[in-house]
């Protein structure tokens, strides 16, 4: 399998679900993209073969988002900057002109976990086994999660339609 | 308050927003060759300052075990507690010798008699 190929086949759909992973933040996307491939393709993070490829090169992507995250929390408070507006809460960005429906905006006011599983199932097509393995969570609680996720979703998107 | 949107509505939401992300994506060259807005090589500060600490730690125990000077045997036994004045008296010679009877040995069997001739 060449790795690079592999990469470059799925990268939209890396890059749609980095932006997930990182608030819709593109320059952070880009870094966390960035950061997952070089990671597979010099052998930090191997691909073992008992999932599919896009579930492994997700659950990089989710993980390597988590750590990146993490350190900038660190550097801010070695810093001393230390912010609200600085700690991942700001609203989505250029993403939400970008997009036709107002989805971003509403999945924004999602619980983390429900709005990453609904991404993966409704927006990457993956199941819900695959979407527990890449949040490396129990396919219970993705459950859960996915359920929780739809019924308040579908409440949002009612009352927004006209 | 309208019909809430059914799963394949839903799925066509979520696949129009993806497509529309896919669509703003940067080339995968331009990703993997980009220069990154934050340099992530400073992480891992955390695992080399505890390496650090750990062999600071080390360092320190094996010199400190090395200069403990060791305990003459000899120490023990005329090592003395602090307290030990207070068993200097009348008796000390009690604790130091064993008592011996005197030879030869008094006849006790008269004091003995009389003891019972005058408890009758």
């Amino acid at each position: 399998m060449d790795l690079e190929d592999e990469l470059e086949k799925a990268h939209g759909a890396s890059y749609a679900w980095a932006l997930g992973c990182c608030h819709r933040d593109r320059e952070e996307a880009e870094d966390v993209l960035q950061e997952t491939y070089l990671k597979i393709l010099d052998g930090r993070a191997r691909f073992a073969g008992d999932s599919s490829f896009k579930t492994f090169l997700f659950g990089v992507i989710r993980r390597t988002a988590a750590e990146h995250r993490r350190r900038a929390w660190l550097r801010r408070l070695r810093l001393g900057s230390w912010s609200l507006s600085a700690v991942g809460t700001q609203a989505p960005t250029s993403g939400v002109e970008a997009l036709p429906s107002r989805l971003p905006a509403l999945l924004a006011r999602l619980a983390t976990r429900q709005r990453q599983v609904l991404e993966l199932v409704f927006g990457h097509d993956l199941t819900i086994e695959e979407a527990a393995r890449t949040l490396g969570i129990s396919v219970g609680s993705a459950r859960v999660h996915y359920e929780r996720g739809k019924r308040r979703l579908r409440q949002m998107l009612g009352a927004e339609r006209p | 308050m309208s019909r809430p949107p059914n799963d394949d509505e839903l799925r066509g939401l979520f696949r129009e927003a993806r497509r529309a992300d896919e669509e703003a994506a940067p080339p995968f060259r331009r990703v993997l060759q980009r220069r990154p807005t934050l340099r992530f090589a400073g992480s891992g500060w955390i695992g080399r300052a505890f390496a650090v600490a750990a062999a600071v730690v080390l360092a320190i125990a094996a010199v400190t075990l090395r200069r403990s000077p060791e305990i003459p045997a000899d120490r023990i036994e005329t090592w003395k507690p602090p307290t030990d004045f207070l068993r200097e008296g009348a008796f000390t010679e009690l604790f130091d010798t064993t008592p011996t009877l005197p030879e030869p040995v008094p006849d006790y069997s008269l004091l003995l008699a009389n003891e019972k001739g005058d408890k009758s």
